[in-house]
């Protein structure tokens, strides 16, 4: 006998020692290593031999498994993915079935298959699937923030368009006729007019309108107000009767606009509307045209 | 039995591969497959090993989810499925008999052999005993053939230990077992062919 057949037999005996899980690890890790090195011709005998062994191992029991066996193997399978996945998601999943339930829907299938235990099992399988899917929740989180993205470039814009109205209000010298149709305002999404014309009292000269931004929750006075410079406090009454200050709109060269926060009232509500001046003097008041509201 | 063999045809190592690929993903079509193809031989193994049809579903499921566990990791040139699939069986079998086993006190260290108390044989209360032609089988074998094929391959002791257990040196169990083991399957497929 050469070495080579030598070491042939060596290997195959080793095999068949392996497949049967009769080595120690020391030992296994030394055939691997064997096997690794021997020639191509003896590696695949010895591949093929142990195929062989590990189909016939040692007179096996001529025994079935029970049908249901077959999904509980794949309950267990499936539940093992999920558990797996749960622990690496990216994002916090829905959450994992109760063991109580798993329990359940496996015990269908323990005696037999049922039409609502397969439905059951079904049903889980496609909520495993969901929630094992983290590229799902991924694709989700990309979309909710281009979303908010979006809105925030959006309103951006909007607030771009209302400092141009503005400008153009400013620069349109439309002095004591100014509305808000006459400069373009209306036409903003967002913004709708709630007072659509001020006028001037107790010796004063002016106009205005007021545009509410429901949206922000706030409200954007435009007025001409001659020979009241300085500051004016802006007031309306709410829904319930009461006045609410809003804060104050500085005008200094005739005509000006200013954001004002609306918070805690509802702005389509607004009715008595004022502006008066630092000694409570009444300047421009809303004109009450059946238009306001 | 023959040795020899004709080199695995490519698309056979690339089917085998590619199902435990599938399988390490989860697939629950792959799961099926895989459990179509080995089921059945899982279950007979298990069933052998411990006795009673609860403990090898038992069994079986914890082979799958190992399988599952360790799909990414099969190599086709190294070995083909069916043994990648029963050696990972025989394994889990064998710490599964391991952990059910009362031993007796200091067998379990290995290299530790002066405590144990040399064991005439396995207590049978806690070891699954050969049965119909197998039992005739190892029956017909010379005693220490018998006994360390018993021991190993049935009862999960590692050859260190039947050495311990037999007080025999450890290169006469390995020779035992392995002349034991290929004298079976020489008696075994004498018997497959004639049909008994």
């Amino acid at each position: 006998m050469s070495a080579h057949d030598s070491e042939r037999d060596e290997l195959i005996e080793q095999a068949q020692l392996q497949v049967l899980g009769l080595l120690e690890e020391a030992e296994r890790v030394r055939f691997e290593r064997c096997l690794e090195a021997a020639d191509a011709e003896t590696r695949q005998a010895v591949i093929q031999f142990q195929a062989e062994l590990a189909r016939e191992q040692l007179c096996l029991p001529a025994v079935e498994p029970e049908p249901s066996l077959k999904f509980r193997v794949l309950a267990e399978v499936a539940e093992a993915v999920q558990d797996r996945d749960a622990a690496f998601a990216p994002i916090a999943s829905i959450g994992p079935a109760s063991a109580e339930l798993v329990a359940n829907q496996v015990s269908d299938y323990h005696e037999g298959i049922s039409e609502v235990g397969r439905a059951n099992w079904e049903f889980r399988r496609e909520a495993a699937r969901w929630r094992r899917s983290s590229a799902m929740w991924r694709a989700a989180s990309l979309v909710f923030a281009g979303g908010i993205g979006a809105s925030l470039l959006f309103y951006a814009e909007l607030s771009r368009e209302y400092q141009a109205l503005a400008a153009r209000a400013f620069s349109s010298g439309v002095e004591r006729e100014i509305t808000a149709k006459s400069i373009g305002l209306e036409s903003a999404l967002t913004w709708r007019p709630v007072v659509h014309s001020m006028s001037a009292c107790g010796g004063f000269t002016g106009a205005g309108f007021v545009v509410a931004d429901s949206v922000h929750n706030r409200i954007i006075p435009v007025v001409v107000a001659d020979g009241a410079g300085g500051l004016l406090t802006v007031s309306a009454v709410g829904d319930d009767g009461v006045r609410v200050t809003f804060g104050s709109l500085r005008v200094g060269t005739g005509i000006a606009s200013a954001d004002l926060a609306a918070d805690g009232l509802q702005v389509r509500q607004l009715r008595d509307f004022e502006l008066a001046d630092e000694h409570g003097l009444v300047v421009l008041r809303w004109v009450d045209t059946g238009q306001a509201g | 039995m023959g040795v020899g063999g004709r080199r695995p045809k490519l698309t056979q190592m690339q089917d085998e591969w590619s199902l435990m690929q599938r399988v390490s993903k989860g697939d629950d079509a792959a799961v099926i497959e895989l459990y179509t193809r080995f089921g059945a031989l899982v279950f007979r193994s298990c069933y052998q090993t411990v006795g009673t049809r609860a403990e090898a579903d038992d069994a079986v499921q914890e082979v799958f989810v190992q399988l599952w566990k360790t799909a990414a990791r099969f190599d086709p040139e190294r070995a083909k499925l069916i043994t990648w699939v029963m050696l990972l069986t025989r394994r889990l079998l064998i710490d599964r008999l391991r952990r059910k086993q009362a031993k007796p006190p200091g067998a379990a260290l290995v290299g530790d052999y002066a405590a144990p108390e040399p064991k005439p044989y396995i207590d049978s209360g806690t070891a699954q005993m050969p049965q119909g032609l197998l039992a005739k089988r190892l029956a017909e074998l010379p005693n220490l053939q018998r006994e360390v094929i018993e021991r190993t391959y049935l009862q999960g002791f590692t050859l260190r230990e039947v050495s311990v257990q037999l007080e025999t040196p450890l290169g006469t169990v390995k020779s035992a077992l392995s002349r034991g083991l290929a004298r079976l399957r020489g008696r075994l497929s004498a018997d497959e062919a004639s049909g008994q």
